[in-house]
């Protein structure tokens, strides 16, 4: 890819995906599933966890699997805000580069 | 390099982590190879690239945070730097003095005997002070503070080896304690740990008892040698 993924982009991705388990998730399968999205490294998302976690954007929490304790991460409420408001600057951003590229009115 | 391998350097590269950070991203990474399964470790372990470069990902975050934790690196310098200059500069001015007051006293009593008059020998070392000064002063001094940066960096030598090697012992007892604290969630990693320490902790413990006695042998030689060679312009205009 071209385009750089910014940290305020990257945690917003996570926030995304994480999103999507209401039970949460674990940190493979996060990876897993940024990586579906855009091409990060697999050394570059656990600091991003560990970030957002102690922004209290994530919360984490150990469940029993296959005896033994995995690490599953889950949206807070602040987190569901802060997703929120990713999600709206990221469609005005969007859309503002997509009508340029578009050569739709002026911005 | 293996799973266990990858764990345990990035345990090692992690100890200047507070431990909290270190559990919690050891924790992760030990899930991250559990939920990978044992047919792709090798994939997960090419994919991270290295413990190092995860180690230095997690730091730079953590520093990030943090806004900076180069104070210790700084107030190492600083230290260096005062300890070189300071004795450098100053001693280097006395012995400088010292040197060139005994060699114009010994030119002058040389000159003496083929000229007697008064007048003639001061107009002679005002005349050899006028045209040595420039070229006398600056070679002593010069010489003054290479002697003393030598003798300076040599103290230093022997210290830097009593230093290096009672750092690796405390490294040593630290990685141990590591180790066996790493035990409970992990026992290759505590077993590599201790073992690594246990090592480090003889290597270093042998280096600092060796260093220690090269000092007591070598240090003194080096005072008296000082304390020799300062001691001659005195013994040589004695006898002259």
């Amino acid at each position: 890819m071209v385009f750089n993924t910014g940290a305020a982009l990257l945690d917003a991705i996570v926030l995304a995906v994480v999103s999507r388990d209401k039970e949460g998730t674990y940190g493979y399968k996060i990876t897993q599933d940024v990586r579906k999205a855009i091409e990060v490294s697999e050394s570059t998302l656990y600091p991003v966890l560990r970030r957002l976690q102690k922004d209290d954007c994530l919360e984490v929490y150990d469940r029993q699997f296959d005896g033994r304790n995995r690490r599953y991460y889950k949206v807070t409420e602040k987190g569901a805000v802060q997703l929120n408001l990713y999600e709206t600057e990221w469609k005005n951003y969007s859309s503002r580069i997509n009508g340029l590229f578009e050569g739709g009115e002026s911005v | 390099m293996n799973r266990i391998e990858f764990m345990t350097e990035l345990a090692a590269l992690l100890q200047d982590v507070p431990e909290e950070e270190r559990r919690d991203a050891m924790q992760f990474y030990n899930d991250y190879f559990d939920d990978a399964g044992v047919d792709k470790e090798g994939e997960v372990i090419s994919e991270l690239e290295s413990p190092v470069k995860v180690a230095e990902k997690i730091k730079a975050d953590l520093l990030g945070q943090q806004g900076g934790g180069e104070f210790t690196e700084t107030g190492y310098r600083e230290k260096e730097s005062i300890r070189k200059d300071v004795p450098a500069s100053r001693e280097g001015q006395k012995t400088e003095y010292g040197n060139t007051a005994y060699s114009y006293e010994n030119n002058r009593e040389e000159e003496k005997k083929p000229w007697s008059s008064n007048a003639l020998k001061i107009l002679l070392i005002i005349g050899i002070i006028l045209v040595g000064a420039p070229i006398i002063i600056p070679c002593a001094l010069a010489i003054a503070a290479v002697v003393v940066a030598c003798v300076v960096a040599l103290f230093c030598f022997f210290f830097a080896i009593v230093i290096g090697f009672a750092a690796i012992a405390i490294v040593g007892v630290v990685l141990t304690c590591a180790g066996l604290i790493a035990l409970i969630p992990e026992i290759a990693v505590g077993l590599a740990l201790i073992g690594t320490g246990l090592i480090l902790s003889v290597i270093g413990t042998v280096g600092t008892l060796a260093g220690v006695k090269l000092c007591i042998v070598v240090i003194p030689g080096i005072c008296r040698g000082i304390i020799w060679i300062c001691r001659k312009p005195f013994h040589r205009r004695a006898v002259a």
